[in-house]
C-alpha cells in the first residue's frame, strides 16, 4: 500500500508532480482500472508481469516511447523511492528540464517552492532569505524541519507573526519531539487541535503514536479509529489506517490486507500491506 | 450569470479528471493510459507507473 507510505510523503508527492506523469492500472484487464494498452506497454519491458500469477509489481519509470529507465520496489521506503526518482531523472535529462511555468516564475517564493519540491533545499533557502514575508519564513522553517535542523527551524518560525499559521507552526514543532522520541512532549504538543484545522488528522496520527509509544496501545487504537472514521481520507488517514491495522493485528507483520477473511483495515483497503509501519517500531 | 458559470466550470479541478484518478495523497494521477502517455510526450516527462496486482475499486482504491 504505497499510498500509506511513500506515496503520501510530501517530498515524493512534490517531486512526482513536478517531474513525472503518474499513472496506475490494474494488471487484470477486467479490473476497474484495467487497461490492456498499459499492460502491453509494461509487459514489453517487464515480461514477468504478463503471466497469470505475477510478483508484486514495482513502480516503473518509463519514457513515453517505452524505454524503462528505472524501477523501485513496492515495499521501498520513502527515501528509497526518492532516490529511485532522482536516479531516473538523471538517466533521462530531456525529461528532467524545468517546466515553462517554472522558467517564467517571478515570485521568489514560487521559485523556492519549486526548488523545495525538487529537493534542492540550498537554492530554496537562498531564494527565501531576502524575502520579508511570513510565508517565506514558514517555508524556511519547514525545509529546516524536513532536514531535521531544529535550530534553524526555531529561528525561522520565531520571526513569524501571522496568526493563521499558528497550527502549522505547532505541528511543525511537534515533529521535533517525535524525532527525538520525547513522547510526553509530543502528546502535549498535539493535544487539542480543532477538527477544522488543516493539520488535524496529522495531529491525531501523532497523538496516537505518542500514546502507543507510552504503552497505551488501546488508547492509540481508539484515537486512530475515531480519526479514520471521522475525517475525509488524506495521507494521514492512510497512514493512520496502516498503524491501526498493524497494531490491531497485535503488531504482527501483516503482508496481506485482503478484504477476504476479515481485514483489519478500517478503510477496507484492497491488497497488501508491504513493510510494517516504521512509526510503530520501538524508539527508545 | 453565464460568465460566472463558465468561470466556475473552468476553475473546477476535477472537470477533466478521470474517476479513477481521484486520490487524497496529493499525487496528480493521469488516466487512462493513452492520456498519460500523450501528456508525457507533450510535456517531455517520464511516466511513473504503478501496475496493481491485487485489484482496484471504482472509487480509485487499490
Amino acid at each position: 500500500m504505497l499510498r500509506a507510505g511513500p506515496f503520501s510523503d510530501e517530498r515524493v508527492v512534490g517531486l512526482a508532480n513536478r517531474r513525472f506523469i503518474l499513472f496506475y492500472f490494474d494488471l487484470n484487464d477486467r479490473g476497474f482500472a484495467g487497461d490492456a494498452k498499459a499492460r502491453a506497454f509494461v509487459v514489453a519491458v517487464k515480461k514477468e508481469l504478463g503471466g497469470a500469477s505475477v510478483p508484486t509489481p514495482p513502480v516503473l519509470f518509463m519514457t513515453a516511447d517505452g524505454r524503462l529507465v528505472g524501477e523501485v520496489s513496492n515495499y521501498a521506503t520513502e527515501d528509497q523511492v526518492l532516490a529511485a526518482m532522482q536516479n531516473a531523472l538523471e538517466k533521462a535529462p530531456p525529461q528532467a528540464k524545468p517546466s515553462a511555468e517554472e522558467r517564467d516564475a517571478q515570485d521568489p517564493v514560487d521559485r523556492a517552492r519549486a526548488a523545495m519540491d525538487l529537493l534542492d533545499y540550498e537554492t530554496a533557502n537562498q531564494l527565501l532569505e531576502p524575502v520579508d514575508r511570513d510565508e517565506a519564513r514558514y517555508l524556511q522553517g519547514h525545509i529546516a524541519r524536513l532536514q531535521k535542523d531544529w535550530k534553524a527551524m526555531h529561528a525561522a518560525f520565531a520571526r513569524i507573526e501571522e496568526p493563521s499559521l499558528a497550527d502549522d507552526l505547532r505541528m511543525e514543532r511537534a515533529h521535533e519531539h517525535w524525532d527525538q522520541g520525547d513522547f510526553d512532549a509530543l502528546l502535549e504538543s498535539v493535544t487539542g487541535f480543532s477538527p477544522k484545522s488543516p493539520r488535524y488528522s496529522e495531529s491525531r496520527y501523532y497523538f496516537g503514536l505518542a500514546l502507543y509509544h507510552l504503552d497505551q496501545p488501546a488508547k492509540a487504537l481508539a484515537i486512530w479509529k475515531s480519526t479514520i472514521e471521522g475525517c475525509s481520507q488524506d495521507p494521514w488517514i492512510y497512514r493512520s489506517d496502516w498503524a491501526y491495522s498493524q497494531a490491531a493485528s497485535g503488531g504482527q507483520k501483516t503482508r496481506s490486507f485482503s478484504t477476504a477473511g476479515g481485514s483489519p483495515s478500517l478503510l477496507g483497503r484492497i491488497g497488501y500491506m508491504g513493510r510494517q509501519n516504521p512509526d510503530l517500531a520501538p524508539r527508545r | 450569470m453565464t460568465l460566472l458559470l463558465w468561470t466556475l466550470l473552468l476553475a473546477s479541478p476535477t472537470q477533466d479528471a478521470h474517476p479513477l484518478s481521484l486520490d487524497r495523497t496529493g499525487l496528480q494521477w493521469v488516466l487512462p493510459f493513452e492520456a498519460a502517455r500523450k501528456k508525457a510526450t507533450d510535456q517531455s516527462r517520464l511516466l511513473m507507473i504503478k501496475p496493481v496486482a491485487f485489484g482496484t475499486s471504482p472509487e480509485g482504491g487499490w
